[in-house]
């Protein structure tokens, strides 16, 4: 199959067309921050400064952001390490159950969020008795987080193969040895991409802490909505950067040379092989 | 071989505790296997499988009407009243209609920029589009929502634009909904579609294109069974997503209700969690019985 120009130049138009809806909204946001007038009409009768200002002296404002980052942070590390885990389990055994396993983890994202939040609230409040606070805003968050983390690390981990592992259980490293020196690395990538997107999927307040917790109220993301977002965050784009065996992988498709980094190689002759040629 | 005959002991690694912790669990991949698990399993199950099932035991308890306080007795009550109650039927087929219309809208959307970013563009704009379309994530739920109930306003930016041209604005109501939840949803839609069709070699469509296969039998019969997986697993975000949506409705939907809505009103203001509970088994089933569905075409693996 080979496109025609017509058929390239058609496909083009229709990305830039969806592009311009969804940033569509977005600008009208942000033009609408500066507008004189305060229900939303459009054009904007005049420009002014006044609501950046409200906003940056707005106490409310400013905890919430900083009682998202903290939520944030501690549902990301908990999740990363939660998700790492149950993917090595799944990727690298096959065990009865298996596929009941990993529905589990799918589950919180399959099902709707309303659901898990009454479900979460109706087992703390009614079963546990536990008042609402941060801590079990940070649990729910954390169990939402786990499918993102695991997928990243699943999808990585499939890419790698096990063939670095072996050669370094072979030249006598032990198990800590080998998922410091061999695995880690490579999923470094992996697991920064699932925990930005988890971090930012934090930032913005949604629906689920209505249910299970009312600390945060303002969105803190209105106010900095604007960062770079790594190109690294989209579920397979990581493959493209980072670690040496994708630069392999890629090179097999694209006919590119393999990036083997000095710094970057995890099997580079590190002590085991040294050891052994001496 | 060369390395071994050359003489020189192979170093014996120390005997630590570490060292024999590890030999121990390296001989014994079942035992590597529950600790891996454990840590998840627990959190998982203590959390989420005990919070469900308890959520589905509430559904079959009532409400003292007098106190206001769960009374444990159990009853079907609650199953009997949303599996007849006509308002409930109204609102879960109103809710399923939504949720098909959004993922139909959302995948034709987003199949071409999947399939301009994977196949046509060059690898520097492959990465730029990507991050474009990743962008709108950084802002928050409420802030595009807000945005649409701005711009579908009958003083917004859409009345403005085809107002010369003699239409109106959709104004808020069901059509208002519909583009909003696709709008919110779509990046998760586009996303692993990309990632489906990335993973469709080239090398496939120059072969059909070289057997005599035309364009559109080619999309047809090579692309779309290898990409299938991933529409479906696109569509289960934006299916499941929009099923459990109460606040989208509630901006930009006029006086609609969704099934998230009866389950908010019922937590909260009715403070009926045992209703509540019943009404949330009906998206519960649905996206099981969908799941169960899709399950065999591998789209989990896709999510």
């Amino acid at each position: 199959m080979r496109l025609s120009r017509p058929a390239r130049i058609v496909l083009a138009v229709l990305t830039g067309i969806i592009l311009a809806v969804i940033y569509l909204p977005l600008i009208v946001v942000l033009i609408n921050s500066f507008s004189t007038s305060t229900n939303l009409t459009w054009p904007p009768p005049g420009l002014t400064f006044e609501w950046w200002v409200k906003a940056f002296h707005n106490e409310g404002a400013l905890n919430a952001i900083g009682t998202s980052v903290q939520i944030a942070i501690v549902a990301t590390l908990v999740s990363l390490v939660l998700g790492t885990l149950i993917s090595l389990a799944l990727q690298r055994f096959a065990f009865f159950g298996r596929d009941a396993v990993s529905l589990l983890v799918i589950l919180p994202i399959a099902l709707p969020g309303i659901i898990t939040g009454i479900a979460l609230n109706n087992a703390f409040r009614t079963i546990m008795g536990i008042q609402l606070s941060i801590a079990t805003v940070i649990i729910a968050h954390a169990t939402f987080c786990i499918v993102t983390v695991f997928n990243n690390v699943i999808a990585r981990l499939r890419r790698v193969g096990m063939n670095f592992e072996e050669a370094s259980a072979d030249l006598g490293a032990g198990l800590w040895t080998t998922f410091r020196l061999v695995t880690f690395p490579q999923l470094r990538s992996a697991l920064f991409a699932g925990g930005t997107s988890r971090f930012r999927a934090e930032l913005r307040r949604d629906h689920r802490d209505d249910v299970h917790g009312g600390v945060e109220r303002e969105d803190p993301a209105d106010l900095d909505p604007r960062q770079p977002v790594p190109a690294e965050s989209g579920p397979d784009r990581q493959r493209h950067r980072g670690c040496p065996r994708a630069g392999l992988n890629r090179a097999d498709l694209r006919g590119t040379a393999p990036r083997g980094g000095r710094e970057s190689h995890p099997l580079r002759p590190t002590r085991f092989s040294a050891r052994r040629a001496r | 071989m060369l390395q071994a005959d050359s003489g020189g002991p192979v170093p014996v690694p120390r005997d630590t505790g570490a060292r024999r912790i590890s030999v121990f669990l390296s001989r014994h991949p079942r035992l590597r296997l529950s600790l891996l698990l454990s840590a998840p399993l627990f959190w998982l199950g203590l959390v989420y499988i005990v919070a469900l099932a308890a959520l589905l035991i509430t559904a079959l308890w009532t409400v003292d009407t007098f106190t206001g306080t769960i009374t444990q007795t159990w009853t079907l009550d609650n199953i009997v009243t949303v599996l007849t109650g006509s308002l409930y039927q109204t609102v879960t087929l109103r809710t399923l209609g939504i949720a098909v219309v959004v993922t139909v809208v959302d995948i034709l959307v987003a199949l071409p920029i999947a399939f301009y970013m994977a196949k046509v563009a060059s690898t520097r704009w492959q990465r730029v589009l990507v991050i474009a379309v990743l962008m709108p994530l950084w802002a928050s739920y409420l802030v595009k929502a807000y945005a649409w109930r701005s711009v579908l306003s009958s003083d917004g930016i859409v009345d403005w634009l085809v107002a010369p041209f003699g239409g109106q604005t959709p104004g808020y109501g069901l059509p208002a909904t519909v583009i909003t939840l696709a709008y919110l949803w779509l990046p998760y839609v586009i996303l692993p579609i990309y990632a489906g069709l990335e993973r469709v070699p080239d090398s496939l469509l120059e072969a059909s294109g070289d057997l005599g296969g035309r364009t559109g039998s080619t999309l047809r019969l090579i692309v779309l069974p290898m990409i299938w997986p991933a529409i479906i697993a696109g569509s289960i975000f934006s299916f499941s997503l929009t099923l459990g949506d109460y606040i989208t409705v509630n901006i930009v939907g006029g006086a609609n209700q969704m099934l998230g809505n009866l389950v908010y009103t019922n937590v909260g203001a009715a403070n009926n969690l045992p209703l509540a509970a019943a009404i949330a088994l009906i998206p519960i089933v649905i996206i099981f019985g969908y799941l169960a569905a899709v399950r065999r075409t591998g789209a989990l693996d896709n999510l």
